[in-house]
């Protein structure tokens, strides 16, 4: 000790940030809004509880009945289950969980070693991980429920395998993120995923079509999938199941090798973190121009302004949110799936189903459009960041910043439909004039009343995301029951004008009684226009606390 | 005579319990260099965010140019010129589009907002990185951007906090002529900085709060008039401001507490 100080060993560090976190944790709750955000997050969480009890159940039954049928192999199925979900639903929901950003940390004197070992721990701190776990579980409890003395060895593989999964979860998100945090890379691998989408439309029909040639292949691949983790878990206790020890030690020891290759890589991509790496958004230094600025492209001169200026500024952050660009394509390539199983289906003599239900494909489609694109303005001013200080500085009333931001929206919605009715034409899905005018109708009502409910939730619980970064993009707890509410309501409410045409007979019976509830919600949206203004004027310190820090 | 710059009136911000902003009485006449001070937590920043609309006050009025904040906002702001506190600034715009984005919405048409956003990037040297965002500026290089969409519409009030800090010298002396033209022509400027040689020499005049309370303003021969200098030399501002508030055992800490600091390693 020099002075009064002594240097930390790692777990002594471990232990600091696992106190800094918690008490992170605990102060969060005093901040505004922080018990509704607790309420929220309860709710959603008792649904997502709900689900893994309901999966793990059918882990738990598959366990015990493959134990119970002596076929312990097969278990390698599930553990391929599991590590599937954990991988792929990791990378989908990374911007729905809480993570604790440890970089934050590196100006103290901290080891590589506890940097390393908190994110790694930190991996289990994740909803889906915790899931996946709780699935792990349910196989060690299906085993044992059988075979009681097997428990042991069941425990050992299921804590070796989520070893290795966190591992890989981590070595895939860090490296994800790195591949993301630059602009050009984030635009390749946003082309590449739509080309990967793509293609995988194209190979489910021509599996469906050549499934009688490739299935007699499978059992000759199989065996080589026995080396990677899932395989090697099975094994591992199915050796043990039959009492051969060396042979379960040999699978063991298998399965721990494969954590090295992923350690090392995460190891790596932390130590690039540690040493202070800074990932940079936009491109390198452009050579100096003393150049007069670039005149932006000219907005509608229908709108004043400030509306114009800020659908300006709005265009510019969407031309730069990747995500954004994704949430857009989808629907349309959802779209071009469907009907390309439509098409398949066709050559399947099933001509006469399919023109039942193509009318309603717009319907669906255009749904779809409106669940994606409405999506983000739950939590409008997310990615204004400091920048909404303007807002309330300028000359403008927080109308005409509600106003424009729905006004783009509105018009991303009618290129998306457009988009889609061309795909239908193309396809030859084109609805009847009664499917069309009642989407349209329903769209009238399900937009207005949407925005409405969306620009309350996005000035009551306001929730700060940031470009670029996969994690800690989660709504507000409160947001997330706002959207399901409004969802299950307009969802439930449009089902019951679609049966009411179909039981009355008259087909325009459901436009019809559309285009009142589109009056209704239109006149709706009009008059919270004002109130919501003020309200935003009363509620800036939420907002700005929450957006600005 | 003509109406005040900024004027208020028993001005008065409560956090709960806390009042951070006690019934403050400021005073500044148009083409001032005004500096406001205070120690850290005494209320600048509750006080400045007031006068520029990012907090409603409890209690009391706020009169800009005349115009009464409460009833007339928007003609408050279309005067005002702010850099907010953390700069307020729209990271994922390059720093031509934000001051196009900031002129248009105080209401300069297109055509003049990217001129003089054309002018302010290369007197602000900022020009030569046309597609850099400004999430990839460097601090110094915020602030002058900051300054810049401050002023794009020729406030006649301009409020600025720390409005050099990380800047450098270069600019920092462009800024200080500009903003001394500013005020010759009329333009009342309100400056909040922590450098009390800085706000010497450029203010006229000063106000200093303390726990929420205004404890000094007034021109600074006023100030120094109060003050006893040493002999043969001039009151200085630190001086004025550690007589005001340096008295408080609370505001200036005594350093024996940190003896294991200030002695020298054994």
């Amino acid at each position: 000790m020099v002075n009064g100080i002594s240097s930390l060993t790692v777990w002594q560090e471990v232990a600091l940030l696992i106190r800094l976190r918690w008490r992170i944790q605990r102060n969060q709750l005093r901040q505004k809004n922080a018990k509704l955000e607790l309420v929220g997050l309860i709710v959603t969480g008792l649904f997502f509880f709900f689900f893994v009890g309901v999966i793990a159940f059918a882990f738990y039954e598959g366990a015990a009945t493959m134990t119970r049928d002596n076929r312990m192999s097969w278990l390698a199925l599930l553990f391929w289950g599991v590590l599937l979900f954990w991988q792929v639903f990791s990378v989908f929901f990374a911007s729905l969980t809480t993570v604790f950003d440890f970089r934050t940390l590196l100006r103290f004197p901290l080891h590589l070693g506890a940097y390393f070992v908190m994110n790694v721990a930190y991996g289990l701190a994740d909803p889906i991980a915790m899931a996946a776990v709780t699935f792990l579980l349910a196989i060690v409890a299906g085993v044992a429920s059988v075979r009681p003395e097997l428990l042991p060895a069941a425990f050992a593989v299921l804590l070796l395998f989520a070893f290795v999964n966190i591992l890989i979860e981590r070595c895939i998100g860090f490296w994800i993120e790195k591949l993301l945090s630059k602009r050009r890379t984030r635009e390749i691998t946003f082309v590449l995923m739509i080309l990967g989408m793509i293609s995988l439309q194209f190979v489910v029909p021509l599996f469906a079509d050549k499934s009688k040639q490739i299935l007699p292949w499978l059992p000759r691949v199989l065996p080589f999938l026995n080396g990677l983790p899932p395989g090697l878990a099975g094994r591992a206790l199915a050796y043990a199941g039959s009492a051969d020890f060396a042979a379960c030690a040999g699978n063991f020891v298998a399965l721990l090798a494969w954590a090295a290759p992923f350690a090392g890589l995460l190891w790596l991509r932390l130590g690039a973190q540690y040493r202070g790496e800074l990932l940079l958004e936009s491109e390198a230094r452009a050579p100096a121009q003393r150049t007069a600025t670039k005149t932006p492209a000219k907005p509608s001169a229908l709108v004043p302004g400030e509306i114009a200026a800020i659908i300006q500024k709005e265009l510019c952050y969407l031309k730069r949110n990747g995500i954004a660009w994704m949430n857009l394509l989808l629907p349309l390539l959802l779209v071009l799936l469907f009907t390309m199983q439509s098409f398949t289906q066709r050559h399947h003599g099933q001509i006469e189903a399919l023109s039942r239900s193509s009318g309603w494909f717009f319907f669906g489609a255009v749904g779809y459009v409106l669940l994606l694109v409405l999506a983000p303005s739950y939590n409008a001013f997310a990615f204004e960041g400091r920048g909404l200080q303007v807002f309330f500085t300028a000359p403008v009333r927080f109308r005409s910043v509600i106003l424009a931001k729905n006004l783009l929206l509105l018009l991303l919605i009618a290129v998306e439909v457009a988009a889609v009715l061309v795909l239908l034409h193309v396809r030859g899905l084109w609805p009847g004039p009664q499917q069309f005018v009642t989407t349209l109708a329903a769209m009238g009502y399900i937009i207005p009343a949407q925005l409405t409910i969306a620009n309350w939730a996005s000035i009551a619980y306001p929730r700060k995301l940031e470009f670029g970064s996969m994690r800690n993009q989660r709504a507000s707890g409160m947001t997330v029951l706002v959207v399901l509410g409004t969802y299950i309501t307009l969802g439930l409410s449009s089902f019951v004008v679609i049966l009411a045409g179909k039981w009355s007979g008259n087909p325009w019976v459901s436009a019809g009684v559309f285009l009142l509830l589109a009056a209704a919600a239109t006149s709706g949206y009009v008059a919270s226009l004002d109130p919501l203004s003020s309200f935003a004027e009363k509620k800036r310190e939420v907002l700005l606390d929450a957006l600005c820090k | 005579m003509a109406e005040p710059a900024i004027l208020t009136d028993k001005l008065t911000r409560r956090f709960g319990n806390l009042t951070a902003v006690d019934a403050i009485d400021l005073r500044v006449e148009p083409g001032q260099f005004f500096g406001f001070l205070g120690p850290n937590g005494a209320g600048k920043s509750t006080t400045i965010k007031m006068l520029t609309g990012l907090l409603a006050p409890t209690s009391g009025r706020m009169q800009i140019l005349g115009l009464d904040f409460a009833t007339r906002p928007l003609e408050v702001k279309r005067q005002v010129g702010v850099v907010p506190e953390g700069m307020g600034l729209f990271e994922r715009l390059t720093g031509a589009e934000y001051l196009n984005f900031v002129g248009r919405m105080y209401g300069l048409d297109r055509a003049t907002a990217a001129q003089r956003a054309a002018e302010l990037l290369d007197f602000m040297q900022l020009a030569d990185r046309p597609r850099t965002l400004i999430a990839d500026y460097s601090h110094g290089m915020q602030k002058k951007l900051a300054l810049a969409a401050a002023v794009i519409h020729r406030p006649r009030v301009l409020y600025l906090d720390e409005p050099f800090e990380g800047v450098d010298a270069i600019a920092a002396g462009a800024l200080k002529e500009l903003l001394a033209r500013m005020t010759e022509n009329g333009v009342t400027i309100f400056l909040t900085s922590h450098v009390l040689e800085i706000v010497e020499r450029l203010c006229s005049h000063v106000a200093v709060i303390h726990r929420g309370r205004l404890v000094a303003q007034g021109s600074l021969e006023e100030l120094r008039a109060g003050i006893a200098a040493p002999e043969g030399s001039t009151t200085t501002l630190e001086q004025i401001f550690l007589s005001l508030v340096g008295g408080d055992p609370t505001a200036r800490p005594s350093l024996e507490e940190l003896s294991w600091l200030t002695e020298s390693p054994r």
